[in-house]
Parts: C-alpha cells; sequence; structure tokens
C-alpha cells in the first residue's frame, strides 16, 4: 500500500471513476466496465492511503485537501459560463446565475473543509457508506452556515425573480401570437374563472350535501341573502 | 483510516451495496400499491373543492364536541393517516373524540383568485357551521399552516370555537432560526403569482428539500437500501414518498397574502393582519388552547409557534412540546403520545385557569 498522500491524485481518481462508470460503453465499443474496475481500484488505493499516512503521521492537511477540492467548485462556475452565454438571455438572468453559482462554491469549499478534516480526524470513517455519512453530515453543515446568511438568501431570491422575469416575458410573446391567431389570452381565461368564483361565492351556502348531517342544520346553514350587494357577495363570510 | 479501508475491503463492501440494492429492487417489485388515509370516514359535505369527512368511530365518543381537524393548504392531510400504526387521526379517535376533517383539495386554474378570506371566513366558517349548528361551539385542530388559519378564523368568530389546539402552527415568522422566512424575504411574490397564477406544487416541493439539500436528495435514498430485505419498512418509505410529492398547487391570491402578508411582514405577530377586511386581533381569542410544538422543527421552529403565547388572550393556555421535528409529530414511532396529550387535555375541558401559561411534560 503506497502511504504517501497525494491528495490531488486522489481526487482525480475521483473524477476518473465517477466518469468511468457514467459513460457506458467505450468509444471502441467494448462495455465501460473494466474501465470502471480498473478506476474503482485506483481509487481505493488512494481512499486506503489516507489510513496509511494519518496512521504514519502524516496526514493531508484540511487545507490541502480544500485546496485540491476546490477544483469541483471551479468545474461548477465553468459549467455555468458557458450556460450563460447563450444568445438572447437577459443580462440580470447571467448575472444572477454567476452570482449563484459563486455561492454555490463557497459551499463547496466549505464542504471540502469540513470533509477534509474529518477524513484525517480522530473519528475517520472506515468504510465507503461511513464515509458517504460523513461527506453528508459535513454538507448539510455548510450548507445550513450559507444557507442562513443575507448573501444566500439574496442570490438564491434574485435568481428565482430573474427566471419568473424570463418565464413572464415568454408569455407576453405567447400571448401576442394567440392574439393573431383568435385565442383566448390567460388574462381573458383568468376574468373567466374570476367571474365564476364570484358566483360560486355568492351562493355561499354548502353544496352537494352527501350525508344530510341533519336536516335542522342544512336548514340553518348560512347562506347569502337574496339582495346581497356584488361586494358583499364577494367575501361571504361569518358576518351575516 | 482503519485496515477495514483496503481496497479489496472497499470492493466487498461495494459488492455487498450492489446484492442490497439487487435485493430491496426485488421486494420493492413484489409489494403491492401503498395506500394512504384507510381510518373510515364518510363525506359529510362538499363546498366547490372542499370535502368535509367525518371519521367513524369504533368505539363510543366521549360526547364532547366535534373536533375539526384544519390541515395546512401546502400538503395533503393524508400523513395525519399514512397507515394504521402512524395516524394522528386514529389516535385522537382512541382518545373518544369525535373526529372531522376539513380536506382543501386540490386548487386548479379556477382558484388562482381564491383568498386567505375565502378560505377561513368562507370555507372554514360554512364547514364550522355545518358542525356547530348541531351541537354548539366545536373545537378546533389547526395543523401547520392551518393552524395560523385557525387563529385567524378564531380571531374573528371566538364564540364559535369552544376550544382549540394548535400544532406545529407558525405566529411568528421572523424568528431568527427561520430559514422559510428568510428566503422569502428578497422574493418578488406579485411577480411570481402575476406570472404563476397559482404557485406549483412542485415549486414548493423543491423549495422544502432545498432546506436540507444533501439528506433529502441523496442521502435518505441510500438509506432505502438499509431496510431493503424488510417489506413493511420499504412500504412506510413508499408512503412517506407519495405524501411528500402529492402536493397541491397553491391558489395564487391566498400565496400572495400568506408570503408577503406573514412569512415577509410578519403581521400576525405585529398584530396587523387583516382579513375579509377585518382586523385581526389574537387578543380575542379567548377559548382555552393548547399550542403542540416540535422541538426539533426545521420548518415552524419552537420559537415560531411558542410566539402564540404572548399574543393570546385565552382564558387557559398550555404548551406541549414534542421531542421530534416537523413530520416527525404525526409519523414517528413516538408520535403516538400526541393525539393521546390532546385527546387528555380535551378531555379535561381544556386549561382551567385564567390565562394561564402552564407547560405540560414533554414527550
Amino acid at each position: 500500500m503506497n502511504s504517501t498522500v497525494d491528495i490531488g491524485a486522489w481526487h482525480e481518481q475521483w473524477r476518473t471513476l465517477l466518469a468511468a462508470l457514467s459513460s457506458g460503453p467505450s468509444a471502441h465499443g467494448t462495455p465501460g466496465l473494466k474501465d470502471a474496475g480498473d478506476a474503482f481500484e485506483r481509487f481505493a488505493a488512494g481512499f486506503a492511503a489516507f489510513g496509511a499516512g494519518r496512521e504514519a503521521g502524516r496526514p493531508p492537511a484540511p487545507d490541502e485537501v480544500a485546496r485540491a477540492w476546490a477544483g469541483f467548485a471551479e468545474q461548477c462556475i465553468g459549467r455555468v459560463r458557458p450556460a450563460t452565454a447563450l444568445p438572447g438571455m437577459p443580462a440580470p438572468l447571467v448575472a444572477a446565475l454567476e452570482e449563484f453559482a459563486r455561492v454555490q462554491a463557497a459551499i463547496a469549499a466549505d464542504i471540502a473543509q469540513r470533509f477534509a478534516a474529518r477524513l484525517t480526524g480522530p473519528a475517520a470513517p472506515g468504510s465507503l457508506r461511513a464515509a458517504f455519512d460523513a461527506w453528508i453530515d459535513c454538507a448539510e453543515g455548510a450548507f445550513r452556515t450559507a444557507a442562513h446568511t443575507d448573501g444566500f438568501a439574496l442570490a438564491q431570491a434574485r435568481l428565482l425573480n430573474e427566471l419568473v422575469a424570463l418565464r413572464a416575458r415568454q408569455q407576453v410573446q405567447l400571448e401576442r401570437v394567440s392574439r393573431l391567431a383568435g385565442l383566448p389570452t390567460r388574462a381573458e381565461v383568468d376574468a373567466l374563472y374570476d367571474a365564476v368564483r364570484s358566483l360560486r361565492a355568492a351562493l355561499a351556502a354548502p353544496v352537494s350535501p352527501v350525508t344530510p348531517v341533519a336536516p335542522a342544520v342544512r336548514a340553518r346553514a348560512p347562506r347569502p341573502r337574496a339582495r346581497k350587494t356584488a361586494a358583499a357577495a364577494k367575501r361571504p363570510g361569518p358576518r351575516a | 483510516m482503519t485496515a477495514r479501508a483496503a481496497p479489496d475491503a472497499l470492493a466487498r463492501e461495494v459488492a455487498e451495496f450492489q446484492r442490497r440494492l439487487a435485493r430491496s429492487a426485488a421486494t420493492l417489485a413484489a409489494l403491492p400499491p401503498v395506500t394512504l388515509a384507510t381510518a373510515p370516514r364518510e363525506v359529510v359535505y362538499r363546498d366547490g373543492k372542499v370535502t368535509l369527512y367525518h371519521y367513524t368511530p369504533a368505539a363510543p365518543t366521549h360526547g364532547g364536541p366535534p373536533l375539526l381537524i384544519v390541515f395546512s393548504l401546502v400538503n395533503r392531510p393524508t400523513v395525519l393517516d399514512l397507515q394504521p400504526d402512524r395516524s394522528l387521526i386514529r389516535g385522537l379517535m382512541a382518545a373518544g373524540l369525535d373526529v372531522y376533517l376539513l380536506d382543501w383539495g386540490y386548487p386548479d386554474r379556477g382558484d388562482r383568485h381564491t383568498t386567505l378570506a375565502d378560505y377561513t371566513t368562507g370555507y372554514l366558517h360554512r364547514a364550522v357551521a355545518q358542525l356547530g349548528e348541531r351541537r354548539g361551539p366545536i373545537d378546533v385542530l389547526g395543523v401547520c399552516q392551518g393552524g395560523t388559519l385557525a387563529l385567524l378564523y378564531a380571531s374573528l368568530e371566538p364564540a364559535r370555537i369552544r376550544r382549540l389546539v394548535t400544532m406545529v402552527t407558525p405566529v411568528d415568522f421572523h424568528t431568527p432560526d427561520n430559514l422559510l422566512s428568510k428566503w422569502a424575504q428578497g422574493v418578488d411574490v406579485d411577480r411570481l403569482v402575476d406570472t404563476f397564477g397559482n404557485v406549483p406544487g412542485e415549486l414548493l416541493n423543491a423549495v422544502f428539500v432545498s432546506l436540507m439539500p444533501f439528506r433529502l436528495t441523496l442521502q435518505k435514498y441510500l438509506a432505502l437500501i438499509d431496510g431493503a430485505d424488510d417489506p413493511r419498512q420499504l412500504e412506510n418509505f413508499l408512503r412517506m414518498e407519495q405524501w411528500i410529492y402529492d402536493s397541491p398547487d397553491q391558489a395564487g391570491a391566498a400565496f400572495r397574502e400568506f408570503v408577503t402578508g406573514y412569512f415577509q411582514e410578519n403581521r400576525l405577530a405585529r398584530g396587523t393582519a387583516v382579513l375579509d377586511g377585518r382586523p385581526v386581533d389574537l387578543g380575542r381569542v379567548t377559548m382555552p388552547l393548547l399550542n403542540v410544538y416540535a422541538t426539533e422543527d426545521h420548518l415552524v421552529p419552537p420559537a415560531a409557534a411558542r410566539a402564540l403565547a404572548g399574543l393570546v388572550g385565552s382564558r387557559g393556555y398550555e404548551e406541549y412540546p414534542f421531542a421530534g421535528g416537523h413530520i416527525g409529530i404525526y409519523v414517528s414511532s413516538r408520535a403516538h403520545v400526541v393525539p393521546a396529550a390532546i385527546g387528555a387535555w380535551l378531555q379535561k375541558g381544556g386549561a382551567s385557569q385564567p390565562k394561564a401559561r402552564a407547560r405540560r411534560g414533554a414527550a
């Protein structure tokens, strides 16, 4: 067993393993299973090296692990950038996406730092499952810390607001086309729904009794007055 | 790292995991479709999409007033009767209570203008009238957001409610640990509702999952393998999944009012809420009140629920803390203590001391 801890190499082994597992048949037509098996062997050796390093008194420092894992965060942002380069995407949405990616990258770096400390600490996990659970603990801890900050809330809200704004613009364009085709717009349909709602409210009393509670109850159930005003009919309530 | 981390040990662990995965697939395939909400009940009446159910008691009730359960608009009330051995409703019936449930149904596009007033002084009022006209003031159990709606209604119509139980009910939306409220502050709710009409249930689900994203999207599914050999455990898991992802869309107008007025402006705690043109004064909630909250609640933090103590004018206010979370209070293995406590409180007539601030023992 190699007791030299090379966290950068192990990080690469993780990526190779994940790539092999997700790639399916390789380009030359053979199943990717052997690739995955080979990748797993390399990954496992790297995983074991953590323990060997710790037992030999040379565990990797948490910040060393964090630096290596920060590559993941950079890749995340790297994936966002091509998406934001789509032609026609509104600049505020692009900015919101990038801002949220930065927030997530910071969380990813914090997760890495926490996980590295866990891996190299006295309560280091001894199995893949324990390592997974430890990673979840670290991830939730890092996320919870960030999620309670104003920066996270603002970035998330801004992204949601911009996505909704995009959806609203798409709807406006769609309704223009609909009008040309003689179709009712959503506003018109909604106005009809509102009218139906007002009529239902005007009826107010329970409808469709399936099992009568008691004749006296039904007879005395609240009903709108015959000459109720339209405004009052819109808000039936216990005032009657 | 221990010797177990050697490559061959890791390979064995992965192989065992794969075997369990295969077994769980076979077990899952053999399971019958899961069913929820199986406690016997009958429809009392329907009011649009809203249904009032009466649960058929297996044994004579104690003869007290009906207990009307008012659930949240956000999820389905099936979680209250998830399975026979984990059922708040069956527990309440076992405590000798005459249980009714107001089911809001599934709002559709025709409900985008439905307001909080429609839900409370409309649907809820008519259900209360149905029950109350026959037997006088009734007992109400408001669950989660349903508790908030019940409080609004009780403040406007206190004479119609004999005793009120709130359960994991948000009252002060601006406590420091309220993550949902923090996230809601910057959201342009008007634009959201104007754009979508009704707010999709899937969107709310995504928000709830994102409160604990790693546990709720990764860990819980991997942990499912631990119960691979136990069909009963898998059935329980499937019931919960079915409930979680059975999320009604939210009527647009009511959603707008609730998020802006309560999450963003905290009107209930500040005493500035208005419903149906009338100011909401929690001081008018004078009936005995039992406030049940969960000590580990990540959706409605205990402080958000317990703020009620200083706001209501209840003649007898008591708290019942449950040692668990927001969902665990209905479905955990310890949850059976909750309906028993509610039943005991109702049967003793509610708190009897004026403005009492008793705190009952924790579960």
